[in-house]
């Protein structure tokens, strides 16, 4: 039985479909999900997630956030996911010159972690963005 | 004779005329955003709740209960920006004023124009997001959940409450108040054990933070959702108001011209009798 998978933003539910393998990276290090994977809760990196669903490998720049393995289901709950074809580079190189700017200024330890992750972000787009 | 009242009211309806045509015009930029807006909700809710389901698994995988800690409340208030909108904030700051008298308030936290300008004077510390944004998101409401945190760990407060407007259906806006921290306690519903990464400790500290962040959002959304269809609603009264009043006001400039006329037929006939002797 395939893992019943959603990635659920802020901004609506990126995909939703029947994954054969999901792989990731947690903040331990790559790792991936198969069917009937034991329930786990595991806090995501700033990076690239795959889903292989039958029609397909699907790729998306996931920002963080969490997996869910329930018993029934597989839930990524994220800031943000993109498709690769979604990037923008030339847009997420200007963002990323930007973000380095605001993290030199930034002053608090909150400001400069939002900062961060911002710029991880970016660079992440422009990995994924050039790769295709 | 009354050529003056006669224009005076002229004015009137022209004055309101122009009145009418400005509340139609914000009803319609009101009904424009509605739609985007309320689709945003829906996706805003169903991330609050998988963030919730997240949150319990989490909680029920902790080896101990966390221990409360600090004593006072902070109190979140959610409003609007800008008024027009019939009691819509007038309503938050009603359950806003209970809540302070009810909690432990030490600390308060405003979003919106309406909030920060009631609760200024007030003598509780407060910052203010005001015009913040125009649709919330996720980095708005994490700049203001950073704020909360920093304040409560320096004021040593453990309850964090937020009155916001819940939005129910369209006719009906409901301000509505939520106890966030101190946690309320899971029921556990299943025996399965969950494998965490990393520590359960870690995982959950960072669980509940992106959860407040949802419930947050989710907050800001509702409210703005509200906001929208309470100024809908508003304007089109007003706008039918004015049209009422344009009709009256048409029918008495008619009465009176006509009676004008008659009075001056009057004079000259009468005139004209006085000439013939």
């Amino acid at each position: 039985m395939p893992l019943k998978t959603s990635i659920v933003t802020p901004y609506g539910i990126v995909w939703e479909g029947d994954a054969e393998y999901i792989s990731f990276k947690s903040v331990e290090g790559e790792i991936g999900f198969l069917p009937e994977r034991a329930p786990a809760i595991m806090k995501l990196v700033v990076d690239v997630v795959e889903i292989r669903a039958i029609d397909g490998v699907h790729t998306f720049a996931v920002h963080g956030g969490y997996i869910l393995q329930e018993r029934d289901k597989t839930t990524i709950i994220t800031d943000a996911a993109e498709r690769p074809e979604e990037i923008n580079v030339e847009r997420a190189k200007q963002r990323l010159k930007r973000a380095e700017e605001l993290l030199e200024i930034s002053n608090s330890r909150r400001e400069r972690a939002r900062n961060q992750a911002k710029l991880q972000r970016h660079m992440l787009r422009i990995k994924l963005g050039s790769e295709r | 004779m009354s050529k003056g009242k006669l224009r005076a009211i002229k004015k009137r309806i022209e004055s309101t005329n122009s009145t009418m045509q400005i509340t139609r015009a914000m009803e319609m930029v009101a009904r424009a955003k509605i739609n985007k807006t309320q689709k945003g909700l829906r996706f805003v809710r169903q991330y609050e709740q998988s963030m919730e389901r997240a949150l319990k698994r989490a909680y029920l995988g902790l080896e101990s209960r966390p221990e409360l800690s600090g004593e006072g409340d902070l109190l979140l208030v959610v409003t609007a920006d800008m008024g027009l909108a019939g009691a819509f904030n007038a309503e938050i700051l009603k359950l806003a004023e209970q809540e302070l008298k009810k909690l432990n308030v030490k600390r308060l936290v405003t979003v919106g124009v309406k909030a920060e300008s009631y609760f200024k004077k007030h003598g509780v510390e407060l910052s203010a997001f005001s015009h913040f944004y125009d649709t919330p998101d996720l980095d708005e409401a994490a700049i203001i959940v950073d704020d909360i945190m920093d304040a409560m760990e320096a004021n040593n407060l453990g309850g964090l409450s937020m009155v916001y407007s819940n939005f129910k259906t369209p006719l009906a806006q409901v301000p509505k108040v939520v106890n966030i921290l101190p946690l309320k306690p899971f029921e556990r519903t299943e025996n399965d054990l969950y494998d965490f990464e990393p520590d359960i400790e870690l995982l959950y500290r960072d669980i509940l933070y992106s959860w407040i962040v949802s419930i947050v959002l989710r907050g800001l959304y509702e409210t703005k959702v509200g906001e929208l269809y309470a100024r809908q609603n508003a304007m089109k009264n007003a706008t039918e108001n004015a049209s009422n009043m344009i009709e009256r006001l048409t029918l008495v400039r008619n009465k009176l011209r006509q009676s004008n006329i008659t009075q001056e037929i009057i004079e000259v006939v009468n005139g004209a009798e006085a000439l013939n002797g």
